[in-house]
């Protein structure tokens, strides 16, 4: 048995132009931890990046917990600025990293890799860990370049199996946008 | 192809003060390691630090960091140290931090069998429920082991006198392959 093993890939083109968000539901509990692999634009039309969100559920959710029952925390840089921390609690728009907006160029697209760590343990909540960034030629135009490390808590304590990603500033994906869902096995 | 192999789980049923994995191949069998942490202590902190050592070599000066961490959601700071006789990492959640919460880390060591010495890369996060400076962190740390030993041993142990929780987990990956 493969200790990665891909669970299933989304790319924009199957669903048009713009879909709003991805989402991967009846994830098995098998895997010891999940890995998200991230190449996206988003549809934001100001500034050159946007911000990344992910919300997970549970057998009891239909399928995200929607609700306030995050945190994260957020150590990046935009390129010119002095690196900055930035986060929030009790949210339900928990920000796990920035991708590029298609105000730029619509060939640049930002990543992230993301780590949801032991997410089937009942007896923790879910902690998410997460690199990346984006690049731009809007260069050092604010909010428009960006290197992050990101990481989320879910309060919950249940199984993950569902996990959602979406744009905080956009109203979705733009076409070209994929993004594959690995579980890591013992 | 590169091919990850999973070495060791340690998942405690019980409080532990530490975990070390032995007899780590170095002959070829893997070329790079990783490991995954979830932990939190016992200790009465709301964030704090573990040791890592690697081949049983804790009490020299082999060990140096630089570091860069948020830990108020506004600024971020740099730091470093050297001459140390571990390294500082995983962070760790502890037992003021909200509860069910644990520290989460990745650590990479890369040509960890090489002659050359040892540089290790780490990304750690503890997370908490509250907006209070220093009650959570992220964090970033490139570290040195200034031996040229292959390692064959590594040790995570609490970073005062407590515990690793149960329900703390350690993954030990092996990678062979580019």
């Amino acid at each position: 048995m493969a200790v990665i093993e891909a669970i299933s890939t989304v790319y924009m083109e199957a669903f048009g132009a713009e879909a709003s968000y991805i989402i991967w539901d009846d994830i098995p509990d098998t895997y010891k931890h999940l890995e998200i692999r991230v190449s996206g634009q988003t549809n934001r039309a100001t500034y050159g990046n946007d911000a990344l969100e992910i919300r997970m559920g549970d057998d009891a959710d239909s399928p995200l917990d929607v609700g306030g029952n995050y945190s994260y925390i957020t150590l990046e840089t935009d390129g010119t600025t002095s690196a900055f921390g930035h986060g929030g609690v009790n949210t339900s728009i928990p920000r796990i990293g920035r991708l590029t907006s298609n105000t730029a160029n619509a060939a640049n697209f930002g990543m992230a890799v993301i780590t949801v760590m032991d997410y089937a343990n009942t007896n923790k909540s879910t902690t998410v860990l997460s690199m990346g960034g984006n690049w731009t030629a809007l260069g050092t135009t604010a909010n428009s370049v960006s290197a992050t490390f990101n990481s989320v808590m879910w309060y919950d304590t249940a199984a993950v199996n569902a996990i959602s990603l979406f744009c905080e500033d956009g109203t979705g994906w733009m076409r070209g946008s994929c993004a594959t869902l690995y579980g890591i096995n013992d | 192809m590169a091919v990850w192999t999973h070495i060791a789980h340690e998942s405690l049923s019980l409080p532990a003060t530490s975990v070390t994995w032995s007899s780590i191949p170095t002959d070829g069998t893997y070329d790079h390691l990783i490991i995954f942490c979830s932990v939190r202590s016992d200790r009465s902190i709301y964030k704090g630090h573990g040791y890592l050592t690697f081949n049983d070599s804790s009490g020299g000066t082999d060990y140096s960091e630089t570091s860069l961490k948020t830990t108020d959601l506004t600024v971020a700071e740099s730091g470093r140290s050297s001459a140390r006789a571990n390294s500082l990492v995983p962070l760790t959640s502890g037992a003021d931090t909200v509860a069910n919460a644990f520290a989460a880390s990745k650590i990479y060591i890369p040509h960890y069998a090489s002659s050359a010495f040892k540089p290790f890369f780490v990304e750690s996060s503890v997370p908490n429920n509250v907006t209070t400076a220093n009650r959570y962190e992220n964090k970033v740390i490139a570290g040195l082991w200034s031996n040229p030993a292959a390692i064959d041993e590594i040790k995570i142990e609490d970073g005062g006198s407590g515990d690793w929780v149960a329900h703390s987990t350690f993954d030990l990956y092996g990678i062979l392959g580019v």
